[in-house]
């Protein structure tokens, strides 16, 4: 668990010295993977993932510079994990489903967003 | 001018139909052949634009003796055709389901105005449809109802709108064979011809918006709220 700390401490330091620290426990490369699984990429264009192409929703990318996410919550990596398990208790109205994810996948997820250019 | 010559099932479609050309977006029936004339209308409303508005009615009205909708169903009471103004819909009384029934015909006389008919002019003739039926203005389907299942309400989203235009759910009014058969829908592990896992995030992805995933489908996009979209993923995924 450390170990991936740290992994994901360094790509976050290495990509772009982020305004947000990393997602305690998360795992990015997990997160990739969760992405990829979970269809975030049917709505979402997700920088560094070409099979990512969906133009319902607003393309992912240098999330960790972002000040607001979903254009309401400061972008803390609570706010984000929140936002990602239950879009709809955040936002009544929004589109974006509840897909049923985890507490920890939840955590890798965010890890991974923060890693994006 | 097709319209005068149109006969079907004893129902003549004569009258000033031919002489309205008519204005706005033509609308498509229920596609039998992959060729493509031109581009694929992008979304499919499941609730009428005009719902409610009285000078829609007042043009509905004209419009359904104008392409002698009069003639089969008198003045909604009924003649050749069924009557309008009772509580029996086999095809379904949504807006949704009226703007169908006359886009795409029904087997028993009704004849497919698609193609003769403007996008506009259907919903208006539905919203004019389902005032002599008395029937009570369309909201979100999520909003009516508190006490619903999301199942339930998710049923009523699919089956008031364009869903049962294509497919199939056995057990429902929703019998199409144009797209595939959902009846086992979440028995399924992936969608989209086989390009996509079977989850939610993809599938809610898929409904608003496949043209963008897999370019050339015949599937349309659907515009939906976002409780709309929450109850009907929720109903699909209970089709065991
Ligand atoms: C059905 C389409 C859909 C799916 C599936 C979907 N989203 Fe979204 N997402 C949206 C929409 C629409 C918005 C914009 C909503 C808003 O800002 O209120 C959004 C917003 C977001 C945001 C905020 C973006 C910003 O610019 O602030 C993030 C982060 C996000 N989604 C992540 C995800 C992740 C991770 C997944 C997969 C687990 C996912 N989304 C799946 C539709 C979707």
């Amino acid at each position: 668990m450390r170990k991936s700390l740290v992994a994901g401490l360094a790509i976050l330091l290495a990509s772009c010295s982020p305004k947000h620290s990393v997602v305690a426990g998360g795992e990015p490369n997990t997160g990739k993977n969760l992405v990829g699984w979970y269809g975030c990429g049917s709505c979402h264009e997700i920088s560094g993932l070409p099979e990512a192409k969906g133009l319902v929703g607003p393309p992912l990318r240098r999330i960790a510079r972002r000040v607001y996410i979903t254009g309401s919550v400061p972008n803390t990596p609570a706010n984000l994990m929140h936002w990602i398990r239950e879009p709809r208790k955040v936002d009544a109205r929004t589109i974006m489903p509840d897909m049923g994810i985890s507490e920890q996948h939840g955590r890798d997820i965010a890890a991974f967003l923060y890693t994006l250019d | 001018m097709g319209l005068a010559l149109l006969t079907v099932g004893g129902c003549s479609i004569t009258g000033p139909a031919a002489s309205v050309p008519p204005p706005g977006n033509m609308v498509e029936g229920n596609r039998q052949s992959l060729l493509q004339p031109g581009p694929l209308r992008p979304v499919r409303l499941v609730r009428n634009p005009v719902a409610g508005d009285a000078q829609a009615i007042q043009d509905g009205k004209r419009l359904f003796n104008q392409f002698n909708c009069s003639g089969c169903h008198g003045a909604g009471g009924g003649a050749i055709g069924p009557a309008l103004i009772d509580d029996q819909w086999i095809y379904g009384n949504s807006a949704a389901n009226i703007f169908w029934s006359i886009i795409e015909g029904r087997p028993a006389g009704m004849p497919a105005f698609g193609g003769k008919i403007s996008e506009d002019q259907t919903w208006k003739i539905a919203a004019f449809v389902r005032s002599i039926a008395n029937l009570p203005e369309e909201v979100p389907t999520g909003e009516e109802s508190r006490g619903e299942s999301d199942v339930e309400k998710g049923k009523k989203v699919f089956l008031r709108g364009s869903c049962v235009m294509c497919h199939t759910v056995r057990g429902t009014v929703s019998l199409s064979r144009v797209g595939p058969d959902l009846t086992h829908f979440a028995s399924r592990t992936r969608i989209a011809a086989g390009t996509l896992p079977n989850t939610r995030g993809n599938l809610a992805g898929w409904i608003l918006n496949p043209q963008n995933l897999k370019p050339g489908t015949q599937m349309p996009a659907t515009q939906l709220e976002g409780q709309e979209l929450h109850a009907l993923l929720t109903f699909l995924e209970s089709l065991k």
